[in-house]
C-alpha cells in the first residue's frame, strides 16, 4: 500500500530544525587561535627548600661556629666567594672561567680538611649589594654537597 | 541530422558526458566532523593542562642553572607566592623593588608607602600572615628577580619570618635558561 504525505507533513519534514555548524566552527577556530596567540606559557620553575629561623635577629649567637661564606658581586657579573679564612674564589669571571660546580669541589675539600660534618652549620654572608642570583647559586651548590644547615645572614 | 563535434579522436559529446560523470562522483568534499572533533579535543586539552594563575604572573626572571631545584608536577595549593621584582623603570641597586603577596602589590614609591618603608614591611608581613592562615600547611614561595640584590630580597625573607612562616622555597630554574 502506498502512503501519501500531506503537503503540511512534507513541508514539516523538509524544514526540520538543523544546527548550523559552520558559524560555530568559525567561532571555535577563532577562539583557538586567540588562546594560542595570547597564552603566555611560563616555564616550569623549580624550588629550593629553605628554612628561616623563627626570629631573625642580627645577633651572631650560634652554638657551633659555622663555616662562613662571604659573597660579593662585582660589576662585571662575577662573584667573589671567601670561604672563611680558607681561600677566596672568583666565580663567573670571563677570564678565570670558574663555575659554582668548581667552587663546590673546593668547598668539599675545605670541609674535609677542617673535619666538619654535613650537619654543621654554614652561614651565607652576602652583603646588601650581592646579586640574588649569586646567593641562590651558592645556596644550590651547598645543597648539592648535602649541606642542609644553611643560615642566611641579614644585612643592614 | 546529427552533428558530431570532434576534438582529437574522441567525440566531444562523449567526452562531456564522461567528464560530467567523473565530476559528479569524485567531487572533493571537506569532511569537517573529524576536524571539529580534533579542535574540540585540543581546546579541552589546553584548558585542562593550563594552570591559570590569576594576576600573579609578574615579569621577573628567577635564577637559573640550579640543579638542586625540585620541579613538582602540580602547583602546591598550600603555597603563598611572594614575588620581588623591579618596577617598570627597571629598578637599580639603589632603588627599592616591588613586593607582592599573590595578587597584592606593595609599591614602595606609591602614595601609601612613599617615605614610609616600615609601614610597607608591616603590611607585607600582615598580608603573608593573612594568606597563610587560610592554608593548611602553608609554604612560602619566594620568587625574586635574579638581578635584584640580596638587600632588596631580604625584606621578603624578613616579612615571611615575621609572619611566622619559616618554611620557604626559593624559585629557580634547574637548567640554564633565559626566562622572561
Amino acid at each position: 500500500m502506498k502512503h501519501y504525505h500531506s503537503i503540511r507533513q512534507r513541508f514539516a519534514s523538509s524544514s526540520r530544525m538543523q544546527i548550523r555548524m559552520i558559524p560555530m566552527i568559525d567561532v571555535v577556530f577563532l577562539l583557538l587561535i586567540f588562546f594560542l596567540m595570547t597564552a603566555n606559557f611560563r616555564p616550569r620553575e623549580g624550588f629550593l627548600p629553605a628554612e628561616l629561623p623563627r626570629q631573625i635577629t642580627r645577633s651572631d649567637l650560634v652554638e657551633l661556629e659555622p663555616l662562613l661564606i662571604y659573597l660579593q658581586s662585582r660589576p662585571d657579573g662575577s662573584c667573589v666567594v671567601d670561604i672563611g679564612d680558607a681561600g677566596s674564589f672568583t666565580v663567573g669571571s670571563p677570564e678565570e672561567r670558574g663555575s659554582f660546580s668548581d667552587l663546590g669541589v673546593e668547598l668539599k675539600k675545605i670541609i674535609a680538611q677542617q673535619g666538619r660534618n654535613l650537619d654543621d652549620p654554614v652561614k651565607l654572608v652576602p652583603n646588601a649589594l650581592t646579586k640574588w642570583d649569586h646567593v641562590v647559586k651558592t645556596y644550590d651548590m651547598l645543597w648539592q654537597l648535602d649541606l642542609r644547615n644553611i643560615i642566611f645572614t641579614m644585612v643592614e | 541530422m546529427r552533428i558530431d563535434f570532434y576534438r582529437g579522436s574522441e567525440p566531444f559529446n562523449t567526452m562531456i558526458k564522461k567528464h560530467s560523470i567523473l565530476r559528479f562522483h569524485s567531487e572533493p568534499q571537506f569532511n569537517m566532523t573529524p576536524m571539529i572533533d580534533v579542535v574540540f579535543l585540543l581546546i579541552i586539552f589546553f584548558m585542562l593542562i593550563c594552570q591559570f594563575i590569576v594576576r600573579e604572573n609578574y615579569t621577573l626572571a628567577v635564577p637559573d642553572d640550579c640543579p638542586s631545584a625540585v620541579v613538582t608536577n602540580q602547583l602546591d595549593r598550600n603555597a603563598v607566592t611572594v614575588s620581588v621584582f623591579p618596577g617598570d623603570d627597571g629598578g637599580g641597586d639603589d632603588k627599592l623593588p616591588l613586593y607582592a603577596v599573590r595578587a597584592s602589590v606593595f609599591d614602595p614609591y606609591g602614595q601609601k608607602y612613599k617615605n614610609n618603608f616600615p609601614l610597607l614591611l608591616a603590611d607585607l608581613t600582615d598580608s603573608i600572615a593573612d594568606q597563610s592562615s587560610a592554608k593548611v600547611a602553608p609554604l612560602i614561595h619566594i620568587r625574586a628577580d635574579r638581578n635584584l640584590t640580596y638587600g632588596q630580597v631580604q625584606n621578603a625573607l624578613l616579612a615571611s619570618a615575621g609572619a611566622g612562616q619559616t618554611k620557604i622555597q626559593i624559585a629557580a630554574f634547574r637548567s640554564e635558561k633565559v626566562a622572561e
